[in-house]
C-alpha cells in the first residue's frame, strides 16, 4: 500500500516539524518498486532527527542500494503527535523514499544501539500493521531483523524479532539478502531455518531457556540443528569502504553533519566500556583513504561539518599528521572537523585547536572519576596533575568552558570518591579563573554507572536508587557556591530503566509489552520516560526491576547473553573483575596483549590480515594462514579477500 | 583575507516546488547553501568566529506554501556567468528545487528584503460557492475603505486593518467545490498580508487550501 500525497496534505500542515516525513532529500536513493527484486526498510526506532544521524543505518542504506536488485528505504517512528494524527486518519508506517507501508517490505532491518529504544520498536511494528509478536508473523509478513550494539545481549527482545544480527553488518547484510532470495516463497520456519545456517545470525526462537526455581537461568539450549551453541559475532577484518554520498537532510537533525569513522574498537580497556570491548579488534583506516573521503563528502553532501569518528580518536597512529593535512587543506573552505571522543592528553590540546580555526564553544574531556584508587578500579588511569595541566593548556588557549563526564555508582565507590568529583571540578575552575576571571565555566555531567554485558563489570550492581540520590546530592552540596561550576545529572530511574532492560533475560519481553500497552514511549527522552509505568509494567509481569538492576551476580551464573559471543573469553572479562576489585590496572593493550580472547575467535581472519591492519600482535602459526587461504574463514566475501590481497601485497 | 570579499552578486529565480513545501525558510537556506557548496562555486562567507554564507533570500515562504519563482541572492568570491553558475547547480539540486533564471546585479545593489513591495498568490480551495457567490464576496471587499484583519505579533492577536495590502483580487475559477482565487498584496517591510486573511476577510475556510506565490514584485520592477 502506497500512501496518497493528498492523504499526507490533510495531516502534515497540523505537526510539528513536517519536513521529517516527506523523504526527497539529495542523496536519497528511490528505486522502481515494482522492478527491484528485494526490498529492505531500514528503520531506526525513534524520530527522523536521531535515526538520520545513525552512521550505521548511513551504512547499510548505501551498501544496499549499491545492489542493483536491492532497495533500501527508511522509515522512522513518528513524533507523537503524528503518531496520533495517522493513527486518526488509518495511515500505516511509510518508508520515506516510495512512501510504501512498512508491511510491504521484505525485509525489516531494525537498528538498535541502546536500550531506551525498545518501547518505540513496538511502536514501529505496531504502526506498520504488524503483530508483534514473531511467533504471530508467518511468512506473509516480512522477516523483521535487529542488529547493534544493544542486540549483544538480544533476549529481552527476542520474542518480537524473527532474527538478530550480530556484530558488524557490512558483509553479513548481503548475504542475508541472497539467503531470502533462495527462501523468499518457503514457509517461515523454513526461511528461518536458513538464516540460522548464515555465521552471526540468531534466531531466538530455536533457543530455549529454563530457569531455576529462585529465578536464575539455568541452561539456554539450541532446538534446532541448524541453531548453533555460539552465535560469534561478524567483523570485517578491515575497514570497509567508508560511506561518501550521505543522505542530507532537509531540517534540522541532532548531528547535522557526516561522518568519517577513523578507527574502530579501542585498545584502552575501560572496564565500564561495552563498545571497547565489543568493537574489538581495533582496526584503523589509511590517512590517505581519511583525506580522500573527506574530500568527497564535501563534493557529495556540501556539509559544512564533519565528524571524525572513532571511540577515542587521539589513540589514531597518524593523528598528528592526518589533522595538520586536515586543516591546511580546509582552512580556507568554511569546513568544520570535529575529534569527539578525545583523551585527557596536552597533544590533544593542540590537534583539537589546530581544527578549531577560532570556534572554541567547549573542550570535553571524559576522566569519569576523580580519585586514583577509583580511576584503577576501572581502568582509567589519569592522573589529577595531568589533568590540571591539560586544563591549563585549554584555557590558555582561549576555551573559556570545559566539560568534564564523570559517572557515579562504579563499584568500590565510596563518598570520598564522589566529593573528589567536586574538588576537581573547582581545581579546574580555580585553572580557569586565572586565565579568563568569572567568565571561566566547568560543565560537569555526571552520569550513573550502569553495568554492561561483555564487560568486566557485567557482574556488577546498579547502585540502589536511594544511593545514587545521595550521591547527587553530595555533589549539588560540594559544588554549592561554585559560581562558574554548572553541574548536570541523570535521573536514577533512568539508569534503572537501563540496567534492567541491558541484562534481562527472555522473560523481560513481556514487561516491555506491557510498559508499551501503558503507553511508554521516546523512554530516551526525558520529557517522556514515564517510570512508574516501567515499574508496574515489571511488576504485572511477575518481574522485579530491581532483581534485574540492583544484584550483583554470581562469578559461575549463566547469563542470557552467553550464546553470543564478541569474541572476548566470559573468563577472561571475570578475571578482569577481581582485577578490578584488587585495583590492578592493565596498560593498553597495543602495548602488551592481555590475551582477552579475540585472536583467537579470530585467528583465521587475523591471519589473512596485513599486520598493520590491526593494533593485535600477527598470528604467526602457519596452520591458521592456510585454512584462511583455502576459504575455510568464516565471514570472508571475496571483495573483501581481493581487498585483502592487495593491501598485503602492495602495500 | 581579500581573496574572500565578495566579487560578485547573482540573482537567481528559483521555484520551490512541492515536494518541499514542508521545508521552513531557515532550512531552506541551509540546502541552498549545501547545494552551492556541492556544486563547486565560490561562495563567500561573512568573516568572524562564526562565517555565515552571502546568500539572502527575498522572503520567507510559508510552511505549505508552493514557490512559482522565489528569488535569493548569492554573493560570490570570483565572478562567475549566470550561464556557468546553472550548469553547477542543474546535478546537485534535490527535487523540487529547479533554477528559473540567474541575472548578475551589481554588487551594491539594495537588498531583496528591503525592496520587496508585493507578492501575487493563486490559491486553490474547497469551496462549495458558487462563482457568482465569491464574485460578489470579491466585489464587497474590494469596495470597502477598511478591512479589519487580526494577526498574532508577539504571541499576542492583533487587530490591523487588511485593506490597504490588499492591492489586487480576483477569481481566476469555481467548478465542483473548488474554486481558485488570485491575489496580489503587500509584501516585505513596509507591509504584509499573507493570503490566509484574505480567506478571512471573504469567509471563506482556508482549511486545505492549496497556495502558490507566483511571482514576488520588488521596487525596481516598477521603474
Amino acid at each position: 500500500m502506497q500512501i496518497d500525497e493528498q492523504v499526507l496534505d490533510r495531516i502534515l500542515p497540523g505537526v510539528q516539524k513536517p519536513g521529517r516525513y516527506t523523504g526527497g532529500e539529495f542523496n536519497s536513493v528511490v528505486k522502481d518498486w515494482d522492478t527491484t527484486e528485494v526490498k529492505v526498510a531500514l528503520a531506526f526506532p525513534d524520530v527522523y532527527d536521531l535515526g538520520m544521524s545513525n552512521l550505521g543505518l548511513a551504512i547499510l542504506y548505501d551498501i544496499l542500494n549499491k545492489e542493483a536488485r536491492v532497495l533500501a528505504e527508511r522509515v522512522f517512528v513518528p513524533w507523537p503527535d503524528m503518531e496520533a494524527a495517522m493513527r486518526k486518519a488509518g495511515l500505516p508506517l511509510y518508508s520515506l523514499e516510495t512512501r510504501h507501508a512498512l508491511g510491504d517490505f521484505d525485509l525489516i532491518g531494525i537498528s538498535l544501539p541502546y536500550e531506551q529504544l525498545y518501547s518505540n520498536v513496538l511502536t514501529l511494528l505496531d504502526l506498520g500493521g504488524l503483530p508483534l509478536w514473531s511467533a504471530a508473523r508467518d511468512e506473509r509478513y516480512p522477516l523483521v531483523m535487529a542488529g547493534g550494539s544493544a542486540v549483544f545481549n538480544p533476549e529481552p527482545m527476542a520474542d518480537y524479532f524473527d532474527f538478530f544480527v550480530v556484530g558488524e553488518g557490512e558483509q553479513v547484510i548481503l548475504e542475508i539478502v541472497e539467503a531470502f532470495r533462495e527462501v523468499r516463497s518457503a514457509d517461515r520456519e523454513t526461511q528461518l531455518r536458513r538464516m540460522a545456517r548464515i555465521p552471526g545470525v540468531y534466531v531466538p526462537r530455536f533457543y530455549a531457556p529454563a530457569y531455576f526455581q529462585d529465578g536464575m537461568l539455568a541452561s539456554f539450549e539450541p532446538l534446532v540443528e541448524e541453531a548453533k551453541k555460539h552465535i560469534v559475532k561478524r567483523i570485517t577484518p578491515m575497514m570497509p569502504p567508508p560511506v561518501t554520498r550521505f543522505v542530507v537532510p532537509f531540517v534540522d537533525v541532532v548531528f547535522n553533519r557526516a561522518s568519517i569513522e577513523i578507527q574502530r574498537g579501542c585498545t584502552r580497556g575501560c572496564r565500564f566500556c561495552q563498545a571497547g570491548m565489543i568493537f574489538r579488534p581495533v582496526r584503523e583506516r589509511s590517512m590517505e583513504e581519511i583525506m580522500e573521503t573527506v574530500d568527497a563528502i564535501t563534493r557529495e553532501t556540501g556539509y559544512e561539518e564533519i565528524g571524525l569518528l572513532s571511540l577515542s580518536s587521539t589513540d589514531y597512529t597518524k593523528i598528528a599528521p592526518l589533522v595538520k593535512a586536515l586543516s591546511e587543506k580546509y582552512s580556507n573552505c568554511n569546513l568544520s572537523l570535529s575529534l569527539p571522543s578525545s583523551r585527557v592528553e596536552s597533544v590533544t590540546v593542540d590537534l583539537v585547536d589546530m581544527l578549531a580555526h577560532g570556534r572554541k564553544t567547549g573542550f570535553t574531556f571524559a576522566p569519569e572519576a576523580a580519585t586514583d584508587r577509583m580511576r584503577d578500579v576501572i581502568n582509567k588511569s589519569i592522573p589529577t596533575e595531568e589533568l590540571l595541566e591539560v586544563a591549563e593548556a585549554v584555557y590558555s588557549r582561549g576555551w573559556r568552558l570545559v566539560k568534564l563526564y564523570f559517572m557515579i555508582g562504579q563499584p568500590t565507590e565510596t563518598d570520598e570518591d564522589v566529593q573528589a568529583i567536586a574538588q576537581l571540578a573547582r581545581q579546574v575552575l580555580a585553572v580557569g579563573r586565572r586565565h579568563h576571571g568569572r567568565r571561566a565555566q566547568v560543565r560537569v555531567g555526571v552520569s550513573t554507572f550502569v553495568p554492561k554485558p561483555h564487560t568486566p563489570f557485567q557482574w556488577a550492581a546498579l547502585d540502589d536508587l536511594e544511593a545514587i540520590r545521595r550521591k547527587q546530592a553530595i555533589l549539588r552540596n560540594e559544588l554549592r557556591g561554585a559560581r562558574g561550576v554548572i553541574l548536570n545529572w541523570n535521573e536514577p530511574e533512568e539508569s534503572l530503566l537501563e540496567a534492567s532492560l541491558g541484562r534481562g533475560d527472555r522473560r523481560v519481553g513481556r514487561a516491555i509489552f506491557n510498559a508499551w500497552k501503558k503507553g511508554c514511549k521516546f523512554d530516551a527522552w526525558h520529557e517522556h520516560f514515564q517510570p512508574d509505568l516501567w515499574r508496574q509494567a515489571f511488576e504485572e509481569a511477575g518481574l522485579d526491576q530491581g532483581w534485574y538492576a540492583h544484584r550483583a551476580r554470581l562469578a559461575d551464573e549463566v547469563f542470557p547473553w552467553d550464546h553470543i559471543d564478541a569474541g572476548i573469553q566470559k573468563r577472561w572479562l571475570l578475571m578482569d573483575w577481581y582485577a578490578a576489585q584488587q585495583g590492578e590496572t592493565k596498560i593498553d593493550c597495543r602495548e602488551h596483549c592481555f590475551n582477552c580472547g579475540i585472536l583467537t575467535a579470530f585467528k583465521g581472519l587475523r591471519a589473512l590480515t596485513p599486520p598493520e591492519a590491526w593494533e593485535c600482535p600477527p598470528i604467526r602459526n602457519p596452520r591458521w594462514r592456510e585454512l584462511a587461504e583455502q576459504g575455510k574463514v568464516i565471514g570472508l566475501t571475496p571483495g573483501m579477500r581481493k581487498l585483502m590481497a592487495e593491501a598485503r601485497y602492495n602495500p | 583575507m581579500e581573496s574572500m570579499a565578495g566579487k560578485q552578486r547573482l540573482r537567481v529565480t528559483f521555484s520551490k516546488g512541492p515536494r518541499l513545501k514542508y521545508i521552513s525558510h531557515l532550512d531552506l537556506a541551509l540546502t541552498w547553501e549545501r547545494a552551492l557548496r556541492r556544486a563547486g562555486v565560490p561562495l563567500a562567507y561573512s568573516q568572524g568566529h562564526n562565517p555565515q554564507a552571502k546568500l539572502q533570500l527575498a522572503s520567507g515562504l510559508p510552511l505549505g506554501y508552493i514557490g512559482c519563482a522565489e528569488v535569493m541572492d548569492v554573493i560570490l568570491t570570483e565572478p562567475l556567468s549566470p550561464v556557468q553558475l546553472a550548469a553547477c547547480l542543474q546535478p546537485v539540486l534535490p527535487q523540487g528545487l529547479s533554477v528559473i533564471g540567474i541575472e548578475e546585479v551589481p554588487l551594491k545593489s539594495p537588498s531583496l528584503q528591503s525592496a520587496l513591495r508585493q507578492a501575487v498568490y493563486r490559491v486553490r480551495l474547497e469551496t462549495w460557492l458558487t462563482a457568482h457567490d465569491l464574485e460578489r464576496r470579491i466585489r464587497d471587499l474590494l469596495a470597502v475603505d477598511r478591512l479589519e484583519g487580526q494577526r498574532i505579533r508577539k504571541q499576542r492577536a492583533e487587530n490591523f486593518d487588511l485593506r490597504p495590502l490588499v492591492h489586487d483580487l480576483w477569481l481566476e475559477g469555481a467548478d465542483q467545490g473548488q474554486a481558485v482565487l488570485g491575489m496580489r498584496l503587500s509584501a516585505g517591510q513596509r507591509g504584509h498580508a499573507r493570503p490566509e486573511a484574505v480567506l478571512a476577510a471573504l469567509d471563506v475556510p482556508a482549511a486545505g487550501a492549496h497556495v502558490e506565490r507566483s511571482q514576488l514584485l520588488f521596487e525596481f520592477d516598477s521603474h
